[in-house]
């Protein structure tokens, strides 16, 4: 599999008098695994949306592998998961799972091939007949990554994966992930969780008030005997925690 | 592009889907339902008109044009109700982001949500008034070939409702978006409804003893004006009505001009819903 490759060039957004993100500029390769660190309200969901043509670019552009965002081919291969899970509650977990592959216009047989495969990889078999609304926090979770792993998912965006699971959920999604990075996908996780990133991710981008303060790979950003916490404590927060 | 029309298709289906679940449009199914049991004994009755009993044919198809316009109108009505929550409920239940999330553009959503919820309302409208015509055979014996193109015609009200409250809902909260656009629609039938008697007969001859009055409904008034204005709502109802009397005759002026001014506004309508939906922030 080939990964997409994300250019966010000269980007800003602003919502009114608020510049959520500020002319931010940076390159995610191919089959990397990118976190996006920063305090809450830092621009990261906002760099996600503008990937995702939710929110358009007050200037700058967005692009997957070389397509604007604002175009549908942009976002053929790509798969997104939420950071606040909600689906229909009077589905089921496959449901669901077909509708998004009857969106992605598949097939009812090669959809049920593709569902199944999701399901298993997402560990829901046996659960995928239950509706959503009986789901638990952790089960929604597991369903909408399978909803965004149908199709010949080639980048993958991942806001919050682990909120509100348990430390077991948070290891599972964790191992997912390992299991999708070695497939060469590219995938861009936005999490608070720093020990779980630094686990999973190649590089990180730490972003403050709407500008990139770093961008590099964890190995570089992290020195010995240092955690990704402290660094980022370090360059966020300088002098508020000690 | 047969990709690219699936994908439509699968958002005009789950649309659908949704819409036919929703508990209000069951309830509002089983009010048609139940209004189409209680007027079926209408075709019993017997009118004394000047002391003289109505011939029964006569009297019949007058019901059915009662019966056509309020079933239209009624459709109409339920349409704006369920257009009030098309967008939200797809936000709330993050339909919305899930499905533009996927090669879908905001156009193919937009038409598709519309679209979908026309053509139920659409088929709603087309079974509720063959039912009444089916009614109407049963008891007069008489086949009103005019019913398809009168149903026809009353899609354009329903299409105008849904885009309309769909227009608002984006623009301020839903429940002043329907009343907003009920206050528009209710108006363009009381305006229609004062037009369509100023000329009748009746009221023409009693304008015709002050000649003065006679002479004013001529001049151009700033009320002429907004009467032109406003939608043709209730007069494109009524003779989409009167189509289904064989013996009718209407003006072809007083046919198309309900129709351009419902056409003009679907399509004003039809533009600004997707310019406004382009310019959403997606949640």
């Amino acid at each position: 599999m080939n990964g997409a490759k994300i250019e966010y060039t000269q980007v800003t957004k602003r919502f009114g008098a608020v510049t959520a993100v500020d002319n931010v500029s940076f390159t995610v390769a191919p089959g990397e695994c990118i976190a996006l660190l920063g305090p809450n309200g830092a621009g990261k969901t906002t760099l996600v949306r503008l990937l995702l043509d939710f929110t358009r670019a007050s200037a700058g552009t967005v692009a997957v592998d070389g397509t604007p965002s604002s175009d549908i081919r942009a976002r053929m291969g790509v798969g997104y998961l939420p950071e606040n899970v909600r689906m229909p509650g009077h589905l089921t977990g496959l449901q669901y799972l077909m509708r998004c592959a009857d969106l992605l216009g598949m097939t009812k047989q090669d959809a049920a091939v593709r569902c199944r495969e999701a399901v298993a990889l997402t560990g829901m078999t046996g659960k995928e007949n239950i509706a959503v609304k009986t789901y638990s926090k952790g089960m929604s979770q597991r369903i909408a990554l399978a909803a965004a792993l149908i199709g010949d998912t080639r980048l993958l965006i991942l806001d919050e994966p682990t909120s509100g699971l348990d430390p077991i959920g948070i290891r599972e999604i964790r191992v997912i992930l390992e299991n999708l990075k070695l497939k060469g996908m590219t995938i861009l996780l936005n999490s608070h969780l720093l020990s779980e990133v630094e686990k999973v991710c190649d590089a990180a981008l730490i972003i403050d008030r709407g500008t990139v303060i770093v961008k590099d790979t964890i190995a570089s950003i992290v020195k010995d005997g240092e955690t990704l916490e402290d660094v980022f404590v370090r360059l966020v927060a300088p002098g508020r925690v000690s | 592009m047969k990709q690219t029309i699936k994908r439509i298709a699968a958002v005009a289906r789950m649309t659908m889907s949704d819409i036919i679940r929703q508990k209000s449009f069951i309830v509002l199914f089983i009010i048609a339902v139940l209004f189409l049991l209680l007027v079926r004994g209408c075709w019993g009755m017997k009118m004394n008109v000047n002391g003289q009993v109505m011939s029964g044919g006569k009297f019949a198809l007058q019901i059915l044009q009662t019966v056509f316009f309020v079933i239209s109108s009624m459709v109409m009505f339920i349409a704006g109700l369920l257009a009030m929550r098309l967008f939200r409920r797809d936000r709330d239940e993050g339909m919305q982001a899930f499905v533009l999330s996927k090669p879908v553009t905001r156009l193919s959503y937009i038409t598709c949500k519309v679209g979908g919820l026309v053509l139920i309302m659409t088929a709603f409208m087309f079974l509720l008034h063959g039912a009444i015509l089916i009614i109407h055979f049963l008891h007069a014996g008489e086949v009103t070939a005019g019913y398809l193109a009168a149903s026809s015609m009353s899609v354009l009200n329903v299409l105008f409702a849904v885009l309309a409250v769909s227009l608002l809902s984006l623009l301020i909260p839903e429940i002043f978006a329907f009343l907003a656009a009920f206050g528009v629609t209710a108006l363009a039938f009381i305006f229609d409804g004062i037009a369509a008697a100023t000329r009748s007969s009746a009221v023409q001859s009693i304008l015709s003893q002050s000649g003065a009055q006679a002479a004013g409904l001529d001049s151009l008034t700033w009320w002429k004006v907004v009467y032109w204005i406003w939608p043709k709502a209730g007069t494109l109802g009524a003779n989409a009505a009167s189509l289904i009397d064989p013996t009718a005759v209407i003006a072809v002026n007083d046919m198309l001009i309900p129709l351009v001014s419902m056409a003009v506004y679907c399509i004003a309508l039809a533009v600004l819903v997707v310019i406004k939906f382009d310019r959403e922030e997606i949640v």
